[in-house]
């Protein structure tokens, strides 16, 4: 069963008097405790799904499904009602917290929030800072008087409060030192393994999403270019821009073979073209008049790209 | 090979907490050091502390930093700018700050130019293009009449690499170059202050939290810990077969493409200026023993002047 279903999600902002479409007919679906990868360069548009995806955004066409439910205009207390399947991880853990609440009292407002009676939720607080992994004395704490690490913990805690179905982490890691980083993607997995619930991992690290997720999309100014199992996606890479990305990835070994690619930069351009041509080694002249779209080439393996086989 | 910069026994604190303790290095001519570790290990005061921009709460307790023959520490502010800028080039994390914004970029150049050489401004132009096209920045008339905003982070980093090799300095210090750029825009960065190594011979310090970027880049690598230099060593043998368990730990925790999943290491990094009396790592070390909470550990050297502080490490093998 899907958990959430995109269809033909377009977003476009109004900028400088022109429409600048951050989002252009996407459309994907997280299967019940699937866990799926979103990649791609900043400003690729891979925030602003996130955010249509939890309705801080409208989306300008297209519609949602949480649980084969159309919640595209969700609006007042049915929206409300939609958060308690649907949870977000935000990217800088010291700004998603009241910075005046103490830390047990934020977490524990959700929980009043969705009708745990008062008289458990204390308890209920220490249990999901057990869950993960901080002492229960940071109930009584600020945001301020801990790490970026604990913080994020805390993000996570409150985020599972009400065992939400879906939970999206918008470069939930990003911030965080690498030992940390490992810490909270190991906590990740392992809830997803107690409670079963489905990931949107958002994240411009290739190679992080690549060791945690089950399927990645790849995202390119506003579309996605590729979509496939993981391994699909790493070992039988399809796009090229897919492969630029892999390839931009420095090595850690000293000795591993490796060149740095060299990539023309790309002007801002209308029209309908491939909006990757500029950049593509193997652009030809189809590349500059039509967009591809999104062709199968495996069985759940997806590019969009002329010329893939 | 002659040493260009050699800094010794350094201890700096902030408000009178201790950030370094004790931090011994060279740089020989030429050579490119990659200096890595977590947020709050102290890579980034290390680097304010060779230039001389602490700011007021920040103080160098002793030591010494000899920069060509000349104790950086100890001398006017006056001679201290002379060399800034002139021998000592500086490259910051965030590109967009690194710029005036209300000033074009053309005119913060011919600032920097006017500022240490008498020089006309056609003549100033010619040679800020001749630097832009040897970096590989096309279009160098167009740089110069945009403000930072109207330039991507990316090209900005690129400019301002430019801006702090405009007067050919002999050592450049980088700060997170390329944290805060794209993967492929960073890798191009990452090229560009390789090329620059081999058209100028200039020596590059690089403090950066991307232990690719290090292992791509750097000649040398000093790993930190909690104000404390804890492994150093060519590329090869700090990368290839670390000897410190924190130096392991990391490279473990970092994901790899194609690779398993990463392993973090337990327990937090320190806390801001907390003291220990022992190893600053002991707390997470699987390691840890009696004499590691007690004792400071002493330099061990390996070979090629591979160096590492720890008791633990040569126990094991």
């Amino acid at each position: 069963m899907n958990v959430l279903e995109l269809k033909d999600i377009t977003k476009t902002f109004p900028k400088n008097k022109k429409a600048f479409t951050a989002v252009d007919g996407v459309s994907f679906s997280i299967k019940k405790g699937e866990c799926i990868g979103l990649v791609g360069e900043s400003g690729c548009g891979k925030s602003t799904i996130a955010r249509i995806i939890t309705h801080l955004e409208q989306a300008t066409s297209g519609e949602i499904f949480m649980n084969e439910r159309n919640v595209t205009h969700l609006k007042g207390k049915e929206l409300r009602n939609l958060y308690q399947n649907l949870q977000m991880v935000f990217q800088n853990p010291g700004d998603s917290f009241n910075p005046r609440i103490k830390l047990g009292s934020s977490i524990g407002e959700v929980l009043i929030n969705f009708g745990k009676p008062r008289s458990e939720v204390k308890r209920t607080v220490q249990q999901l800072l057990e869950q993960v992994g901080l002492n229960p004395e940071f109930a009584v704490r600020y945001p301020h008087e801990i790490s970026g690490g604990q913080c994020q913990r805390a993000a996570i805690a409150r985020a599972i409060a009400i065992e939400p179905d879906l939970l999206i982490c918008d470069e939930a890691t990003s911030a965080l030192d690498v030992s940390v980083q490992a810490q909270i993607v190991d906590l990740i997995l392992n809830l997803r393994n107690e409670m079963n619930m489905s990931y949107l991992f958002i994240s411009h690290d290739l190679a992080l999403v690549q060791s945690i997720c089950d399927r990645i999309l790849v995202m390119h100014r506003g579309r996605i270019v590729e979509e496939g199992s993981t391994q699909d996606v790493i070992e039988h890479t399809a796009h090229p821009y897919t492969k630029l990305l892999l390839s931009s990835v420095f090595p850690i070994h000293p000795d591993a073979q490796w060149q740095i690619p060299t990539v023309p930069q790309a002007t801002e351009e209308e029209g309908n073209a491939c909006r990757f041509w500029q950049r593509c080694p193997y652009c030809r002249e189809q590349c500059k008049k039509e967009r591809p779209e999104l062709k199968k080439i495996s069985e759940q393996h997806y590019a969009a790209c002329h010329f893939v086989e | 090979m002659t040493t260009i910069l050699e800094i010794e026994k350094l201890n700096v604190s902030y408000h009178g907490t201790s950030i370094l303790q004790d931090i011994n290095m060279k740089v020989e001519k030429g050579e490119i050091l990659g200096i890595v570790g977590e947020s709050g290990s102290g890579k980034s005061t290390l680097l304010k502390a060779i230039i001389g921009l602490l700011g007021d709460n920040g103080r160098v307790e002793s030591g010494r930093v000899s920069f060509d023959q000349v104790d950086l520490l100890r001398i006017s502010q006056k001679e201290l700018r002379n060399i800034r800028g002139t021998q000592l080039g500086m490259v910051f994390q965030n590109p967009g700050m690194s710029f005036n914004p209300i000033r074009k970029i053309g005119s913060q150049f011919l600032e920097a130019l006017k500022n240490h050489r008498k020089i006309d401004e056609a003549q100033a132009m010619k040679q800020i293009l001749d630097m832009f096209a040897k970096l590989g920045l096309g279009d160098g008339k167009r740089i110069l009449n945009s403000y930072p905003f109207e330039l991507s982070g990316g090209m900005n980093q690129r400019v301002a690499i430019a801006l702090a090799m405009i007067m050919n300095p002999q050592l450049l210090l980088a700060d997170e170059p390329t944290s805060a750029l794209d993967v492929t825009v960073q890798a191009q960065c990452v090229k560009e202050m390789m090329d620059l190594r081999d058209h100028f011979g200039t020596t590059i310090i690089i403090v950066t939290h991307n232990m690719g970027v290090v292992s791509h880049m750097a000649d040398k690598v000093a790993v930190m810990y909690a104000g404390d230099l804890v492994e150093y060593g060519s590329k090869t043998d700090v990368l290839n077969h670390p000897e410190h368990p924190y130096t392991k730990a990391l490279i473990a925790s970092i994901p790899q493409i194609g690779g398993t999943l990463p392993k973090g290491i337990p327990g937090q990094p320190p806390a801001f200026g907390q003291v220990f009396t022992g190893c600053s790592f002991s707390t997470r070390c699987h390691l840890c023993d009696d004499i590691c909470i007690h004792e400071k550990p002493v330099m061990h050297n390996c070979e090629n002047g591979h160096t590492v502080f720890c008791h633990k490490c040569f126990s094991e093998v």
